[in-house]
């Protein structure tokens, strides 16, 4: 259990340490702004609406005012996003936003995982490396979207949690199954194999 | 008290619940029938995720029927569901806080802690619900029913699929419920020694139809109960 200094519980989901904020700074950032939501009240909520909205109700969660505020504070994260994109680029044309941009980027989010922070850092790096990296070994970029688009099918169909969510499962698994073939004992050897059941010597 | 009356639900051409009407008072009460007498519809229509044709319910002098769901849970309606609903992704401190309480701050961390150890089963506050086993998750659904200030608690087959030792445990745990909280708890449950073992009185559904209720002994001797539920031969009338 989590204590704090006056020694009661502080749950870790709900609760941000007095030396987190010292280091981050009170500057109202829009990530400070999600990333305190996803820890409080809203943060659970959310989580109990995305698994079950019948509970949510049962525990007098009112849905509707959760998943607009979760479009809200989505729509303010993009504003954010856009308003950075525009002073760094200082010009927007509609025209640099194709809609294969936007496809590419939900295959990323899908591919990295949409219900993890983690997945949104994954997303960025299969966006913004993974590009890079093939034009470096020469691999023309059709085979990006080709890439894309099994990543897409492959997420879909068996780890609908994106990489986020199953790279540490699979680990897991072979940690496991090391473990396993590790401690497995060696093979008994021909001379010292047990007489088969009822095969005593005469 | 929750009076209900003339209690019907139609689903389509399905008369699911007709013409119910029953008053459950104080204590722990339990609600029985054959698969799909309408046991967890009534649940439905007490919580409000379905609305019924006509007919009235009153939970201590309110009509529940006017409230939407999620207000029905902050008026003090709690349940559990047939198939558990412990939310895989929060700790088990965090599955039971989600629960509406018109408690803050220190009160409601205690509140909350308080309903954990009530619940037992070695359930830790920090423990994340994904990696816990069927009892315990159950242990957890049950541990969010008693947060804040419950006054109908609504269990559905809590009991489903447990070992013996766990529904031993369950059931000591729902026990002790109505003088924990003070809330009228509705048991509906397939294993008759925990309805028996915790249920002052009993109901009985069948094809949505209330058979018989009252004392719970005396109503699973009852000779209508036992052909309905149990399976016996038909009785001569």
């Amino acid at each position: 259990m989590d204590s704090g200094r006056d020694g009661k519980y502080r749950p870790r989901l709900a609760s941000v340490s007095d030396g987190d904020r010292q280091r981050e700074g009170a500057r109202p950032h829009a990530d400070e702004a999600v990333a305190a939501d996803l820890r409080s009240r809203p943060g659970r909520n959310w989580a109990a609406i995305k698994q079950s909205e019948p509970a949510a109700l049962a525990a007098g969660i009112n849905t509707t005012y959760y998943k607009l505020w979760a479009l809200a504070l989505s729509a303010f994260v993009t504003g954010v996003a856009g308003a950075l994109l525009a002073s760094a680029d200082r010009e927007l044309f509609s025209i640099d936003f194709p809609i294969q941009n936007s496809i590419e980027l939900l295959a990323v989010v899908l591919m990295g995982g949409a219900f993890a922070l983690t997945g949104a850092v994954i997303a960025a790096f299969l966006q913004s490396f993974l590009p890079a990296l093939l034009q470096i070994w020469g691999v023309p970029n059709d085979w990006l979207i080709i890439l894309f688009g099994v990543g897409v099918m492959q997420v879909l169909a068996t780890a609908p949690g994106g990489i986020a969510d199953q790279f540490p499962k699979d680990m897991k698994r072979l940690y496991r199954l090391i473990r396993r073939l590790v401690s497995r004992p060696a093979p008994a050897s021909s001379s010292g194999t047990a007489p088969a059941k009822g095969g005593e010597a005469a | 008290m929750i009076e209900v009356k003339d209690l019907t639900v139609k689903y389509g051409g399905v008369t699911s619940l007709d013409g119910m009407s029953i008053t459950f008072e104080a204590g722990t009460c339990g609600l029985i029938g054959p698969n799909g007498a309408g046991k967890t519809t009534f649940f439905n229509v007490l919580s409000g995720f379905v609305r019924p044709a006509s007919g009235s319910v009153r939970g201590f002098g309110d009509d529940l029927l006017k409230l939407s769901h999620y207000r029905r849970a902050r008026w003090g309606v709690r349940r559990t569901f047939q198939t558990e609903q412990a939310i895989e992704g929060l700790t088990v401190y965090d599955n039971v806080a989600m629960q509406h309480s018109p408690l803050r701050g220190a009160a409601r961390r205690a509140d909350v802690l308080g309903a954990i150890e009530f619940a037992g089963g070695g359930l830790s506050p920090d423990a994340r619900v994904g990696s816990l086993g069927a009892g315990q998750r159950r242990l957890v659904e049950v541990a969010r029913t008693l947060a804040g200030k419950p006054r109908l608690i609504l269990l559905d087959e809590p009991a489903a699929g447990l070992p013996e030792e766990e529904t031993a445990h369950l059931t000591s745990v729902i026990k002790s419920i109505p003088e924990r909280t003070g809330a009228l708890v509705i048991l509906v449950d397939h294993d008759m020694s925990l309805v028996s073992a915790v249920c002052e009185t009993t109901a009985v559904l069948d094809f949505g139809k209330l058979i018989a209720s009252g004392p719970t002994a005396a109503v699973l001797r009852d000779e209508n109960v036992m052909r309905a539920y149990i399976g016996t031969a038909e009785v001569a009338t």
